[in-house]
């Protein structure tokens, strides 16, 4: 190492404010770019499923309604 | 832009084998199943190579006879503005071909390269204002280097902004695409304005004709780096590439399943 | 409105808009960089207005940097090649100002054609070095210089 220690590194002869405060806000924005869009890739895929499943609901929902009606008339 | 598509048309045969791997391409699902086999050697890729290079960087080259510590933000300043500038080519290039040849995941490239190369350009933007500081002596100067880089940023805003402008995808594609080609007119400016104007800015450290202007043990990191940048770019165009895909192709059978699949694991 | 046209206008706003601030940062930037600009000689001969803001550049003279034991004050002088300009300020100067190097100052020119400088900013070249290979470098150089005198003393 360049430096004789850890506090040497962290301090950086006065220039570690600089130095740390970029790299930190280059890793987060950089950690940012990356995991932002795998929360967004569940969501999508969740609301694609949400949309399968409500679809199924609703041709469930139209097909026990059909097989329901001639019940009520025969009543 | 359709007679532009038909004068191209001529020399592309569409069903010609030679150029089947290039319309293979342009399939979103193609896409999106063979990016999620490559992401995690990508990934592994450019995090290895960004950690060696940061380590190396930052504790063990040799610091600066006249800047001492603070030139180390050069390992990240410069690759990210480097970066800035390819990714702006990348999103130029990939609205060109979308104009001209159509084709469906271009686009989508090219949306998703926007915020990418934003947040590229807000690094070199902000690691030069702290590199700035104690070197030069101020956070900020209007010098062309500085000026250009700020316009890029507003290029890439534009182009995102655009994308929201409109209700019709296609409309808001073509739109975006027209203004990231114009906007190509600034990267030349940017890498040029050390040299046509009084700037502040240093002229270029890294240039393709010369040997570098930097000792080698200072310069191995830097290289290290940018290749790190490029592996660590792939990486999120890639991702934010399939989200769009995901968005775009939402009512198609394959996605429909793979959401089902997702949801039964 | 139609919804269509509503669209463009929106689009043709957004893109005047961004123009005009693109315009405005460039006529900015030209501004801040060649108004207010002048050369020492510009400065001494009165050339340049006092008591209003303007920058000066030039080479820091050697030998000319004077610093305060008990402050941040510095008085040196900067030249184009032509004249000497006195610049005074108080603040820390940044890591690149140097005897030799490059630096613009700005502040406002006093009676005495003293410029009260604000701010002192220094421009570096594109040339990273390590402390030791400096340190080697400058060894050399000299003992190039003294070799140099050496043989011009034994010809004469």
């Amino acid at each position: 190492m360049y430096f004789e220690n850890i506090p040497a590194l962290i301090n950086m002869s006065g220039h570690g404010v600089y130095v740390w405060s970029s790299v930190a806000v280059t890793l987060a924005a950089m950690l940012w770019l990356v995991i932002a869009p795998l929360f967004k890739q569940r969501e999508l895929l969740q609301e694609v499923s949400r949309d399968i499943q409500r679809q199924q609901d609703r041709e469930l929902a139209a097909k026990t309604a059909a097989l329901s009606e001639p019940h009520e008339e025969s009543n | 832009m359709s007679w532009l598509s038909r004068l191209f048309s001529k020399w592309l045969p569409k069903e010609s084998s030679n150029w089947q791997w290039f319309y293979r391409l342009g399939s979103p699902r193609w896409f999106y199943q063979r990016s999620g086999q490559w992401l995690p050697w990508v990934s592994l890729a450019a995090l290895l190579v960004l950690a060696t290079g940061l380590v190396w960087g930052l504790a063990f080259a040799p610091e600066d006879a006249r800047q001492g510590n603070s030139f180390r933000i050069i390992y990240i300043h410069v690759p990210a503005a480097f970066l800035a500038q390819s990714g702006y080519f990348i999103m130029a290039i990939a609205g060109a071909i979308g104009l001209i040849w159509k084709m469906k995941i271009s686009y989508m490239v090219m949306k998703a390269a926007a915020p990418i190369g934003a947040a590229l350009t807000f690094i070199a933007l902000f690691t030069g204002a702290v590199w700035g500081k104690p070197t030069w002596g101020a956070y900020w100067v209007w010098d062309a280097r500085i000026t250009s880089m700020l316009i890029l940023l507003f290029l890439y805003a534009g182009v995102m902004a655009l994308q929201y402008a409109y209700h019709s995808v296609d409309a808001a594609s073509k739109a975006s695409a027209i203004l990231a080609l114009v906007g190509t007119v600034n990267i030349p400016i940017i890498n040029k304005s050390v040299d046509w104007w009084y700037t502040l800015h240093q002229p270029a450290t890294i240039k393709l004709t010369s040997a570098p202007s930097m000792h080698m043990d200072m310069f191995m990191p830097l290289l290290v780096m940018i290749v790190g940048f490029y592996l660590f770019y792939a990486v999120a165009l890639i991702l934010h590439t399939r989200n769009e895909i995901l968005r775009r192709e939402r009512k198609t059978s394959w996605v429909r399943e793979l959401a089902t699949a997702k949801a039964g694991s | 409105m139609h919804p269509l046209r509503k669209q463009r206008l929106q689009l043709v706003i957004l893109l005047v808009a961004a123009a005009a601030l693109v315009i405005g940062l460039v006529v900015y930037m030209l501004r801040e960089n060649g108004n207010f600009f002048y050369t020492p000689a510009q400065i001494v001969s009165g050339e340049a207005p006092q008591s209003t803001f303007l920058r000066a550049g030039g080479m820091v003279v050697d030998g000319s940097v004077l610093r305060s034991d008990d402050s941040l004050w510095v008085q040196f002088k900067i030249t184009d090649g032509v004249e000497m300009l006195t610049v005074e300020h108080t603040g820390i100067l940044p890591d690149l100002f140097a005897e030799g190097e490059a630096a613009i100052a700005s502040g406002k020119v006093d009676e005495n054609l003293v410029l009260q400088a604000t701010q002192i900013l220094a421009k570096h070249d594109e040339k990273y070095t390590p402390p030791e290979v400096a340190d080697a470098m400058n060894a050399a150089y000299k003992a190039k210089q003294e070799d140099k005198k050496e043989q011009a003393g034994s010809y004469k």
